[in-house]
C-alpha cells in the first residue's frame, strides 16, 4: 500500500547516525572514543589497538547484542559499531543459523534472508536511537581502481551497504592530507559523503588534547540539522503563501504585478517563486518575454 | 549550448562504465537511443506522482501502465511539482545553459521519485542529478523516493516490491563539482556534436 500524506511539522533531531570510513589503521576506532560517552561494540576485535580506549564490548556473535536494553545503555550517549561490515557479517551468520529458509545454495543469504538482514539491522539501529543515543558506524574503505582514479567506497558486503547509506545522517572519511589526518564529510568525484552541517575538511587533532572531537562534530551536525528544519518551515510557509497568490492570478496584468514583489523577496524563496510564476502563467497561455521583462500572450511571444 | 541534468547523469554513468565507448554516450546525448520499456514505465510512474493527491493507493494506472503497490510506503508529496529550471554556466566552450525539471519541491527540500528494477544506493550517492538540482535551486536537502518494481514481460504491469528513501544534503563545493561536470560535458559536445554547440 502506498500512502501519500501532506507534509508534516518538522521533528527536532535529538540523535543521529554518523558513518565514518577509512583505511585500516588510520584511527577510526580512536576517533569513535571521542564521541559523547561512547560504548564501542567491537565486532572487528581491534579496539585494543586504540590509544584512548574507552568502554568496549567484544562481540562474538549478533546474539550478544540483540537483546540490548535501554538499561544496559543508560551510562552511554553514543553506540559505536566497529565495524558495520563485520556487524552485518555477524548478523548474516546469525540469520543463517536461525532461519533455514534464509540461505541460498552457495551458503550466502537468499532474497528472503537478505530482507531479514535489512529489517533486523534497521530495526536494531532505530531501537538504539529510540533510547536517545547517537549511533556511529565505522567502516573500512574499499579502494576501487577506475583508470587513473581510485574510488573510495564502504567495504561492506553486497546489498547490505544500502542500509548504511540510507541510515546515515552524515558520512565522512578519514584520509591523509599533507601528512595530516583529515576528516571530510563532503563528497567528491571519487568518494562518498554526506555533510548536512556544511563542515569544512577537519584536521584530526591529537585525541589526548581534544578528547571530545567527535562529540563536537556530532553536536554541530545536530544543531545544523535542527537549523535546517527551522529554515525549512519558514521557507515552505513563504512558498505556500506566494503559491496561493500566484495561483490566483488570472490575466497578464496580475502576472506582471507579481514580478517586482517576487524579485524583492529573500533569495531563499525568490528563484523558486519566479519558476512557479512562469509555470502558472504558461498554463494560462502567457509566456515571459525576457527582453521586455514582462509576460505576453503566447502567440505574441 | 543547452544540456540537461539528465545529460550530466549520462556522462557520469558513462565515465563509470569502462565497457562503453564514446559513441554510446554521443548516441544518448543526440537522443538517438529509443526509450526502453523501463524508461517508458518510469515516465508513466512520474506522471502518476505529478498528479497524486494525499490518500492510500493499492495501485495506480498512468499512461497505459499499471502499478501495483505490494510493499508499504509512506511519503509526503510537496505542493510544488514538476518545476522547470535552468541556469547558465560560463565555460571555455561558451555559455552553457543547464536545464532540468525537479519532481517536487517543498521549502528547501527537493524530492525525486525513481522506479528501478534493482536498488543500489551507491548509484544515487554518486549521482550528479541531486548535486545539480541542489546547486541550481539553493535547496539544502534532496530526497530520492526509490521504488523497486518487477516488470511483467508481456504486459505494461509493474509490481512494486520495495520502497527506499535516500536523503542527500548540499555541501560547500557542490557548485564547483556541478560546474566541472558541465564543463567536461560541454567539451564533449563542442568537439563531437558541433551542431549542438
Amino acid at each position: 500500500m502506498l500512502k501519500i500524506t501532506k507534509a508534516t511539522d518538522p521533528i527536532e533531531v535529538k540523535n543521529i547516525c554518523v558513518t565514518i570510513y577509512a583505511n585500516p589503521g588510520i584511527g577510526k576506532t580512536s576517533m569513535a572514543f571521542t564521541a559523547d560517552k561512547p560504548l564501542l561494540l567491537d565486532f572487528d576485535r581491534g579496539a585494543y589497538r586504540s590509544s584512548n580506549r574507552g568502554e568496549v564490548v567484544q562481540v562474538e556473535s549478533w546474539a550478544d547484542i540483540m537483546g540490548i536494553t535501554a538499561d544496559d545503555l543508560k551510562p552511554f550517549r553514543t553506540v559505536a559499531i566497529d565495524t558495520a561490515g563485520r556487524a552485518l557479517d555477524a548478523l548474516t551468520s546469525h540469520i543463517l543459523r536461525t532461519n533455514p529458509k534464509a540461505g541460498n545454495k552457495v551458503g550466502g543469504l537468499s532474497l528472503q534472508g537478505y530482507g531479514e538482514l535489512k529489517t533486523i539491522f534497521t530495526t536494531w539501529t532505530k531501537l538504539i536511537r529510540s533510547f536517545g543515543l547517537d549511533v556511529v558506524l565505522l567502516s573500512h574503505s574499499d579502494e576501487q581502481k577506475d583508470g587513473d582514479e581510485v574510488r573510495e567506497r564502504l567495504d561492506i558486503q553486497g546489498g547490505s551497504k544500502n542500509e548504511i547509506y540510507k541510515a546515515s545522517d552524515c558520512m565522512g572519511r578519514i584520509y591523509l592530507r599533507n601528512g595530516k589526518r583529515t576528516l571530510n564529510f563532503s563528497p567528491t568525484d571519487t568518494a562518498f559523503g554526506k555533510n548536512p552541517a556544511q563542515l569544512p575538511p577537519l584536521d584530526v587533532p591529537d585525541f589526548a588534547q581534544t578528547p571530545d572531537f567527535l562529540a563536537t562534530v556530532i553536536a554541530n551536525t545536530k544543531a545544523a540539522l535542527n537549523r535546517m528544519s527551522a529554515a525549512q518551515t519558514e521557507v515552505a510557509s513563504t512558498q505556500a503563501e506566494w503559491r496561493d497568490k500566484i495561483n490566483a492570478c488570472a490575466d497578464l496584468d496580475e502576472f506582471d504585478g507579481m514580478i517586482e514583489p517576487i524579485k524583492a523577496l529573500d533569495t531563499a524563496v525568490r528563484d523558486t517563486l519566479k519558476r512557479l510564476l512562469v509555470k502558472a502563467a504558461k498554463a494560462k497561455g502567457y509566456t515571459f518575454d525576457k527582453s521586455a521583462g514582462h509576460f505576453v500572450a503566447q502567440q505574441a511571444a | 549550448m543547452r544540456i540537461s541534468v539528465g545529460d550530466l547523469e549520462s556522462l557520469r554513468r558513462w565515465r563509470e562504465r569502462e565497457d562503453q565507448d564514446l559513441a554510446t554516450l554521443l548516441a544518448k546525448l543526440r537522443r538517438q537511443e529509443p526509450p526502453t520499456r523501463q524508461m517508458e514505465a518510469g515516465k508513466a510512474f512520474a506522471k502518476f506522482f505529478e498528479h497524486a493527491t494525499p490518500k492510500d493507493f493499492g495501485g495506480a494506472i498512468s499512461d497505459g501502465w499499471e502499478f501495483e503497490f505490494k510493499c508499504d510506503a509512506e511519503l509526503h508529496l510537496p505542493a510544488i511539482r514538476e518545476l522547470k529550471m535552468e541556469e547558465t554556466f560560463q565555460t571555455p566552450y561558451g555559455p552553457v545553459t543547464l536545464v532540468g525539471v525537479v519532481d517536487g519541491q517543498d521549502g528547501n527540500v527537493i524530492c525525486d521519485q525513481k522506479l528501478t528494477g534493482y536498488f543500489d544506493a551507491e548509484n544515487y550517492t554518486a549521482s550528479l542529478q541531486w548535486r545539480a538540482y541542489l546547486a541550481m535551486t539553493g535547496a539544502t536537502k534532496f530526497v530520492y523516493d526509490v521504488f523497486v518494481g518487477k516488470y511483467e514481460d508481456h504486459a505494461n504491469y509493474v509490481t512494486i516490491t520495495e520502497y527506499h528513501q535516500v536523503p542527500f544534503y548540499t555541501y560547500p563545493d557542490i557548485r564547483r563539482d556541478v560546474a566541472r561536470a558541465v564543463c567536461e560535458l560541454a567539451e564533449i559536445v563542442a568537439t563531437h556534436i558541433p551542431e549542438a554547440a
